[in-house]
């Protein structure tokens, strides 16, 4: 596979930009573009929750979250003082990216189960302080009219000036982190994955870059949020719930974990499933589930991931009741 | 001395693994440490890179106190380790875990790996050219791209102390090097080692094959049951009547 790429990796890169400009074009009407435009968010949201559960292999349920922060954030900004998306943008990645390394700091020197349930009850914690901070967030009426970003005093409003702007940040996002997967903050990040003790004897401070894919991760978060605020220009708290930050989740584990294509294909398919399969109404649901538990089954690091979140221990046979042989019955009896 | 511990102790409950040890290591020696299953000798490796700190006593490096330190700042004053039961990182290339070891002799952060300045090129450059030699050493170089885990036995146990010495060490704690290794590669891991003494590394090495540790040790430490019951050079060692009674019980009268 990673050969054959290398091999037409010239044809494969011109056919895919080809198909990424000229997708208004191809697309020919606003739903499926507006689609198009959300499976960019959704590649960049599950890039990032990638930094924290593919690279550092820790566990995050609250990214649905962070997202949702960095939407309010800048839709607070932008509707109460006015002030413009290229300024509220960035300062509601930091301001989430900050939100970040707090919850970061308090909570992962965690182990593992902890740090599910950590995470998991921070983002719930937010969705109720958004419910319930009227004055700030219109609590559940949510907050309408956020307006477009202007560029030279040309209003980007348009399906099409969308689906540009996003793709430009999503490709800059996906090549940012690639950048830092290749680099030494990358290695120490996947050392702290495969072995913490080995990693901190090598002179990894193993807190430190934890911290650092968290932040990270929650800064681009917070911009995924941004954009996509601004993009529907009407954002409420159920939008940031549980539901979103287990559909991130499942992305990555879905297109699979600890590569750089992997959570992008993730994010790919389970955009266009519940468009593809709208017929099925309410069933939708239930083929999710069938999927991901075919993948985790079958190719337990996800279609095109590096480490499972649910892979095995090194050397436990994958199917552990298919090896279970007369002495293993026995020596088990 | 390059290395002085003093009065170490290390207590798990009622258990005393490591009882007031007292150990220097001259520079440019090889040391061994050898003892009984159970005696102690790795948490006291694991006490001198404070992966398991120590209760008390003290460990000095070239006159500085270091008990107190985490294990990277360990690291950074130049002690670099192996694991008896290797700890390579599995999902990663044989390359990236000797660049892992690079970790501490670079300084690139965030900024330089997204924006590939000149000082990130050079560190890479750097680290690659270091990689290499050291996989090139040990017969690696041509397996960089394989994943650790994809190895066989042998060559992990290579490929981690080249991950060690990746850091640029001037102290080597070795955990059994020679576990699970034949009499072909045992004999290629002591020259390798006594390459790496000619060169001017300190080795403290914990072994459990008699051969090799008496064949390559300019000084040995017995321990047993967490007290250290004698030092000195193999002959003194072999000809030592508590390190007889140690390892094959009391002579009868």
């Amino acid at each position: 596979m990673a050969a054959w790429f290398r091999k037409f990796r010239v044809p494969v890169g011109l056919g895919l930009a080809v198909l990424l400009l000229g997708l208004p074009r191809l697309a020919g009407n606003e739903y499926l573009l507006r689609i198009a435009t959300m499976m960019a968010i959704y590649v960049v949201l599950a890039s990032s929750l990638n930094l924290i559960i593919g690279f550092t292999g820790m566990y995050s349920l609250g990214h649905g979250a962070f997202y949702g922060i960095g939407a309010y954030a800048s839709a607070i900004l932008a509707t109460s003082l006015g002030w413009p998306f290229w300024l509220t943008m960035p300062l509601a990645g930091i301001f989430t990216a900050l939100v970040g390394a707090f919850l970061g700091l308090a909570t992962l020197r965690l182990r593992q189960t902890f740090l599910v349930f950590g995470t998991l009850a921070f983002g719930e914690i937010v969705r109720i302080i958004i419910m319930n901070w009227p004055s700030l967030t219109r609590g559940p009426m949510g907050i309408p009219g956020i307006p477009s970003p202007v560029i030279f005093g040309f209003e980007l409003s348009s399906s099409t000036h969308w689906y540009y702007l996003i793709l430009v940040f999503a490709v800059l996002m996906v090549f940012v982190i690639q950048r830092l997967y290749h680099s030494r903050v990358g290695r120490a990040w996947v050392a702290i994955r495969e072995d913490e003790v080995a990693a901190s004897s090598m002179g990894v401070s193993v807190f430190g870059y934890k911290v650092l894919a968290f932040t990270l991760s929650c800064l681009i978060a917070g911009l995924c949020g941004a954009f996509y605020a601004h993009f529907v220009s009407f954002i409420s708290a159920d939008q940031f719930g549980m539901g979103e930050s287990f559909l991130i989740l499942t992305m990555v584990a879905l297109g699979g974990t600890g590569s750089i294509i992997g959570p992008i294909i993730g994010a790919i398919i389970l955009m266009a499933i519940p468009e593809a399969f709208r017929f099925l109404d309410e069933f939708r649901g239930v083929l999710y589930g069938a999927i991901l538990i075919f993948v985790i089954v079958v190719k337990p690091e996800g279609l095109a991931g590096v480490k499972g979140l649910f892979a095995p221990a090194s050397g436990a046979p994958r199917f552990p009741w298919l090896h279970r042989d007369k002495a293993g019955k026995e020596a088990g009896a | 001395m390059i290395l002085e511990i003093s009065k170490l102790e290390k207590k798990f409950g009622g258990l005393v693994a490591v009882h007031e040890v007292d150990l220097s290591v001259a520079e440019g020696s090889i040391h061994a440490i050898i003892g009984p299953n159970g005696a102690g000798k790795t948490t006291f490796f694991n006490n001198i890179t404070s992966i398991i700190p120590a209760d008390s006593g003290t460990i000095s490096w070239r006159g500085e106190r270091i008990e107190h330190l985490s294990p990277p700042a360990i690291s950074a004053k130049g002690i670099a380790r192996t694991f008896q039961n290797i700890r390579l990182f599995a999902y990663m290339s044989v390359l990236d875990n000797v660049l892992t070891g690079t970790h501490n002799l670079y300084k690139s952060f965030v900024w330089g790996a997204i924006t590939r300045n000149g000082r990130y090129r050079r560190e890479e450059r750097e680290g690659r050219e270091l990689a290499m030699g050291l996989l090139a050493k040990v017969g690696l170089a041509d397996k960089r791209d394989e994943y650790a885990r994809n190895l066989p036995y042998g060559e992990q146990r290579k490929l981690e102390i080249v991950r060690a010495l990746a850091s640029g060490p001037k102290l080597l704690l070795l955990d059994e090097p020679a576990a699970g290794m034949n009499n072909a590669e045992t004999a290629e891991l002591v020259s390798f080692i006594r390459t790496l003494k000619a060169e001017g590394m300190t080795v403290l090495l914990i072994e459990h094959d008699m051969k090799l540790v008496m064949s390559l040790a300019d000084r040995i430490t017995v321990l047993d049951y967490g007290v250290k019951i004698a030092e000195g050079s193999a002959l003194e060692i072999q000809n030592d009547d508590r390190v007889i009674e140690a390892y094959l019980g009391k002579r009868r009268a």
